[in-house]
């Protein structure tokens, strides 16, 4: 009765797999597309012409962006790792019916991640470009 | 070595053979295989031709018709090379040049590599998922028609001296009707539009076949890296193509009906077109090199005798690049003067994407390492393609720093690092895919010692071609010019990579040669020649019509190494495959199963030959055709002519559920249909909502941009919409679709009146609605030619209005088949997916109609 009650609680809903594997890869483009929008549009309206803790608004609101984005998909690379430590656990995973959850996990984790490190680095030079600087 | 000691040559190919346990080869005992060809089997005979639609016919006419024009493209390149041999020549003259360019880079974009990818794609694909058949092979008939029609209406601009020179990106105001008058650019976008939706429709269906397809037990983690590759490819290509040819239809609305979406003196932008055009075109190329990536991840490990190594990582790695491929596009315009900060975010992502590649390339780099490799020609064009692409890709980091790219923009650096990339990384995979895969293709073997020729002059070729062109463009030497002065130090590079370029034709020509002679007298084929462990090589050879007889079962990557047979299982499952084999055998089954685990859930028909799809084609190609030429009188012929072919394409062959049937679904606890698989309809409908989706983005994009150009809005002082008529509009749409609902639920009751007055209702209702949408324009003080404004308000709305005349369209011939008593609670397709789509109207209602009626007031 234990051993089934602490099987049920490892096993790993497909949504949350579908998720964790999707996560990095929709919330990178959502924030791409946000912020590359957001810088296009607020320069070509020229709006937003002052300072917020030092930094010019826009790229005050960047870095808030691409801070939260990172939160999001570093959250969800850690749902991720915890779904397929679970699976390492999980008797059922090992059925070759049931091998797609540590796979999925594994690489959602790592999608998650790489997306994660790529929405930090895409936000990297709003410290330091004078963001409507038009060349 | 072989394993036994003796050399290799293509029939001791070493295997990993099994340690005991039956033959992995599938050879199908008569009279089975009789029966299941004469149901499989393309008609013979010349009109039989025309209705053909096996997956193995329509994918080597796709690679025949494709390659073709590859020759065509490289006699093109050929002829440019001879006009560069030397400074100040005069082979060619300027405007041939630019036509010879534009065409050159037009054809090898749209006519050649996607197309050939596609056609590898739809041959291969249902004998590596273990299945029968694609989920709609009349779709890939209609593909197939509309690619060869468009790229003969693109060459046709030949016989009107009309050869459009503007380039493959056809930029504006050059490609505008100012600067471009007359035929020329209406070719370039109306018969390339055509290939275009050649393209999508190839798209849907790989998607479909590697989600819902695969054979029992194919779980996502056993798939091949192949079709991994081909599934984000092909869900790149909806995104990216459906692009293309809404940036198509804003110019070709600008140029013919004057709109004005591209004409900064009237409110619109020049650089939206740089925008769209690169949306899709950055994207293309990786398009290009994804299923590339496939060919080479399905072929070392053959050839190094061991599984690839990093499997896991390498799917990272396609999803990866397939995702950030969508992140580059500014990359091209980095010369046009966009804000610091935009341009930062494309330049990271430009960089970055040399990750996934990087993974990819170390893991196959791993596998050669602890293989056993074997030089054989398939593995010669990998190592050609390693090497190259590496090359391309370091060059491709160079030009993502944004100030050295301001130094070599429009410069022969540029021409040396897409083509480095593009032959590196997609052409050598296609020559090693179909030198592995000519036996099963023709069960011929390709000469290995002519292919060992070609190889070697390819790739010394192709260096010495195209290496010296970095040194030219450092030296400042431009694009698309058609000479060059004597004494810049530009004449000896430049003779160099003309030599390089006639070293590649010989190549290709020996290519020729090995194809030809090995068709007729190559050697013969014996099963899986090259011991491979993935299922398309599975059957004998040549491969059955039907793939297998009896699916298999999959339970590994590699099936065919480490599977002592196919047709292991759990016993309800073995006994439901077996007897599939047997039956049905009056209608072409094929199985869909879940998408993540792989279980069968349905058993369906799959559509038999037709006329129809090439009757649909032949209207679509004479639509654009007549536009090119304004004979407004043969749209609409054509525009008849593809109604008529769709609906006979789509007319309802009903046939009963047998008594049989059903005793087989309660037998193996699987449905039955042979009318048609809901699960696939319901996807296709999907898929269609999304390009739609994605349309609509692309028109709200388009409409913002310009509007953020602009600070007063409606531009030109024109007047604030009226919001009575979108309000009408509104409630009709809403109308229709509650209508559908209420039919699809009564239907699931068996209420026959419900469903009729309910399909009804809608109909009255979306009529309404777009009767509303027109009344607004009709008595509108501006029309579409007024400004961009104008011309955003016009073409919004009416797409808006052609959605909702496409789900009327549709509820109209629901309706035929309801009136006639065709649906029943079981089997109602046609109402559940109708109600979807117009579910999905009220949202795109909402985004077109607030954009249009309400944002103005708003922003």
């Amino acid at each position: 009765m234990t051993e089934m009650i602490v099987r049920q609680n490892q096993q790993i809903s497909n949504r949350s797999l579908w998720i964790g594997l999707f996560s990095g890869p929709v919330i990178y483009s959502l924030y791409f597309v946000t912020g590359y929008l957001f810088a296009e549009a607020t320069c070509t309206a020229d709006l937003l012409h002052f300072r917020i803790l030092g930094l010019e608004a826009v790229s005050f609101w960047l870095i808030v962006l691409t801070l939260g984005a990172a939160v999001v998909t570093g959250s969800c690379m850690v749902m991720a790792l915890g779904n397929w430590r679970r699976t390492q656990r999980d008797e059922e995973s090992r059925h070759p019916e049931r091998s797609y959850p540590p796979f999925m996990a594994f690489v959602g984790a790592w999608l998650n991640g790489l997306f994660t490190l790529f929405i930090l680095l895409t936000g990297v030079p709003s410290f330091f470009l004078v963001i409507c600087d038009w060349i | 070595m072989s394993t036994n000691g003796s050399p290799v040559n293509e029939t001791t190919m070493p295997r990993r053979t099994l340690v005991r346990g039956e033959e992995t080869v599938i050879a199908p005992t008569e009279p089975l295989h009789d029966r299941l060809s004469r149901l499989w089997d393309d008609p013979p005979g010349f009109t039989g031709w025309f209705r053909a639609l096996q997956n193995d016919a329509l994918g080597g006419r796709i690679m025949g018709t494709a390659f073709t024009f590859f020759l065509i493209g490289g006699i093109m390149a050929l002829l440019m090379r001879m006009q560069l041999f030397r400074a100040e020549n005069t082979f060619l003259g300027p405007d041939t040049y630019n036509e010879l360019f534009t065409m050159h880079g037009s054809t090898m974009m749209y006519l050649f590599v996607v197309p050939m990818l596609e056609g590898f794609a739809i041959f291969l694909l249902p004998f590596m998922l273990g299945n029968r058949e694609m989920p709609f092979p009349r779709l890939g008939q209609f593909s197939y028609f509309t690619f060869l029609l468009g790229g003969i209406l693109f060459y046709t601009s030949y016989l009107f001296n009309a050869v459009p020179d503007a380039g493959w990106f056809a930029y504006v105001p050059l490609s505008g009707p100012t600067y471009s008058p007359g035929l020329p650019l209406d070719f370039w976008l109306l018969g390339l539009g055509v290939a275009e939706v050649a393209a999508i429709a190839a798209g849907v269906e790989i998607i479909i076949a590697i989600v819902r397809m695969r054979a029992p037990g194919m779980t996502l983690g056993k798939m091949p890296v192949m079709a991994w590759a081909y599934l984000i490819t092909a869900v790149a290509i909806l995104f990216a193509f459906t692009t293309l040819l809404i940036a198509s239809l804003l110019l070709e609305l600008d140029r013919k009906i004057g709109t004005q979406f591209f004409n900064p003196d009237v409110g619109g932008s020049a650089l939206l077109w740089q925008h769209l055009f690169w949306i899709f075109g950055h994207p293309e190329v990786y398009i290009q090199f994804i299923p590339a990536t496939g060919f080479i991840s399905a072929i070392v490990p053959v050839f190094v005798r061991r599984p690839l190594i990093g499997y896991k990582y390498i799917v990272i790695a396609l999803v990866t690049t397939g995702v950030m491929s969508f992140a580059l596009w500014v990359h091209h315009m980095f010369t046009t003067g966009l804000p610091q900060v935009a341009m930062s975010f494309f330049a990271v992502a430009s960089i970055f994407i040399a990750i996934p590649a990087g993974i990819q390339i170390f893991a196959w780099i791993a596998t050669i390492w602890y293989g056993r490799p074997v030089w054989r020609t398939p593995m010669l064009f990998v190592m050609g393609f390693i090497i190259t692409f590496v090359i391309g890709g370091l060059s491709g980091v160079m030009v993502g720093v944004v100030p050295f790219d301001w130094q070599v923009h429009d410069s022969y650096f540029v021409v040396a690092h897409f083509h480095y990339v593009l032959i590196g990384g997609v052409t050598f995979p296609i020559f090693a895919a179909l030198y592995y895969y000519m036996p099963l293709f023709t069960s011929r073997m390709l000469n290995e010692r002519l292919g060992r020729w070609h190889f070697w002059l390819f790739f010394i070729g192709f260096h010495v071609a195209f290496f010296p062109m970095h040194i030219s463009g450092f030296l400042g030497m431009p694009r698309r010019v058609y000479t060059y002065e004597a004494g810049l130090g530009l004449d000896i590079y430049n003779m160099i990579s003309t030599v390089g370029a006639f070293i590649i034709a010989l190549g290709v020509l020996i290519f020729l040669i090995n194809f030809f002679y090995s068709i007729r007298r190559g050697k013969a084929a014996i099963a899986n020649p090259w011991g491979a462990d993935s299922l398309e090589w599975g059957t004998a050879l040549p491969a059955p019509n039907y793939g297998y007889a009896e699916l298999p079962i999959v339970h590994t990557r590699h099936p065919l190494w480490e599977q002592e047979t196919l047709h292991r299982g759990d016993a309800p499952l073995k006994a439901m495959v077996e007897e599939l084999a047997q039956w049905p055998l009056h209608w072409r089954a094929a199985i869909t199963t879940t998408a993540l685990e792989a279980k069968p859930t349905e058993i369906f028909r799959v559509s038999g030959p037709s006329i129809w799809p090439v009757v649909t084609a032949v209207g679509v190609i004479t639509m654009f055709a007549a536009e090119i030429f304004t004979l407004r009188i043969l749209v609409l012929g054509g525009l008849i002519t593809m109604l008529i072919g769709l609906l006979g394409w789509h007319w309802p062959d009903t046939v009963e559920t047998t008594e049989r049937e059903l005793a087989f679904e309660r037998r193996h606890n699987i449905a039955v249909y042979p009318n048609g698989s809901p699960m696939i309809n319901r996807w296709s409908m999907w898929l269609m909502i999304l390009l739609l989706a994605i349309s609509t983005a692309l028109f709200l994009f388009s409409y913002f941009y310009i509007r953020l150009q602009h600070a007063g809005w409606p531009y030109g002082n024109l007047p604030l919409p009226n919001l009575l008529w979108p309000l009408i509009t509104t409630l009709g749409v809403l109308g229709a679709a509650g209508g559908m609902a209420w039919a699809n639920r009564r239907i699931g009751a068996e209420d026959q009146t419900g469903l009729r007055l309910g399909l009804l209702a809608a109909f009255l209702a979306g009529a309404v609605a777009v009767g509303a949408i027109v009344y607004d324009l009709l008595q509108l003080p501006f029309d579409h030619t007024s400004n961009a404004y104008g011309s955003l308000y016009y073409t919004l709305t009416i797409f808006a209005a052609v959605i909702l005349l496409g789900g009327l369209a549709q509820n109209l011939f629901t309706q035929i088949w309801a009136w006639a008593g065709r649906y029943s609670a079981r089997e109602h397709i046609a109402v559940d997916i109708g109600a979807l789509y117009w579910y999905a109207a009220i949202a795109f209602w909402i985004a077109l109609g607030g954009t249009v009626y309400l944002s103005p007031y708003v922003v």
